[in-house]
């Protein structure tokens, strides 16, 4: 069942207090949560967030696609391994 | 099967998981990005003999291959674990901000002045994915922005990083707050530490600053 209209999402309060300190600054730094249940709201785009995953912080830098979606589902806790190993194969990666 | 010489620089595209069926299908883990690797008549290695696809199709993430000249599951069965490759001189050429991952890995990572901060190991799948930076034995993972890596030369194995203030920190690329240029131990109020009240797992923090 999906969270009340009425609400708004959901963001951790000293999350939303850092990051619009940040907006109305001008300043660019990372911040540092673990709160990964926060919803990413337009006014995060552009920052970076260091989510921790239960080990460590995974830094997240923030875009307009992401908006709607929690903090926790862009940083992994499990470490996925691929059949390729160390060789070489053909995957690639685009730069965000 | 096919008379051309095996690769000299094999690239792998493919895994065969196991025989699927009676008719010599075999189903296959993809390691490449081109849609186009595994349509019929694509040529791929597998252990010194060149296989011709005859017929792909596409299921829950997988291939499901037949090759030209197996007919039957007992032929299929010989192929389980096998790997497909192709030569590295078949790769199709890549857009601008797009990489194979085997060309990143072993650039060295350097920030503005030079300074290498690791070597990258590996690179993290996501959204837009991380590389994995080898750092005085440690892993850290710095996100695949523009924004953030200024310039891969990758004849020269090196990639340039741009980081905003705290990234250093909270990758653990640098082992303390103030190791990174710019970066001021003293400024915003409350850096570093826990908010007042806000339970552990809530915990906020600007870093390093």
């Amino acid at each position: 069942m999906g969270r009340s209209l009425k609400k708004g999402p959901y963001v951790e309060p000293s999350l939303v207090k850092k990051i619009e300190h940040m907006n109305n600054e001008g300043e660019r730094q990372v911040i540092r949560t673990w709160s990964r249940r926060s919803t990413i709201v337009p006014e995060m785009v552009g920052h970076t967030l260091a989510v921790h995953n239960g080990k460590r912080f995974i830094p997240v830098y923030i875009t307009e696609n992401m908006v709607g979606h929690k903090l926790g589902e862009f940083a992994p806790t499990r470490t996925f391994r691929s059949h390729a190993g160390g060789r070489k194969s053909e995957r690639t990666a685009r730069f965000g | 099967m096919s008379s051309q010489l095996p690769p000299t620089d094999p690239v792998l595209v493919g895994c065969v998981i196991r025989p699927r069926g009676i008719i010599g299908e075999v189903i296959v883990e993809p390691l490449s990005d081109h849609p186009s690797r595994f349509e019929a008549g694509a040529e791929l290695w597998l252990d010194e003999n060149c296989m011709t696809v005859a017929e792909s199709r596409h299921d829950k993430g997988r291939w499901i291959l037949l090759f030209d000249g197996l007919t039957s599951r007992d032929a299929a069965e010989e192929l389980r674990g096998g790997e497909l490759v192709v030569d590295a001189s078949a790769l199709p050429p890549l857009d601008d901000d797009r990489y194979y991952f085997h060309d990143l890995v072993g650039c060295c990572l350097e920030d503005s002045r030079g300074t290498c901060l690791g070597m990258v190991t590996g690179v993290v799948p996501g959204i837009p994915g991380w590389l994995e930076i080898d750092h005085e034995g440690k892993s850290a993972l710095i996100p695949m922005v523009r924004a953030f890596l200024r310039e891969v030369d990758l004849a020269a194995k090196r990639i340039v990083l741009d980081p905003p203030t705290g990234l250093l920190e909270a990758s653990g690329l640098a082992d303390k707050v103030g190791d990174s240029e710019g970066v001021d131990s003293e400024g915003v109020a409350g850096a570093g530490t826990p908010e007042d009240g806000v339970e552990s797992s809530n915990r906020v923090e600007v870093d390093a600053v």
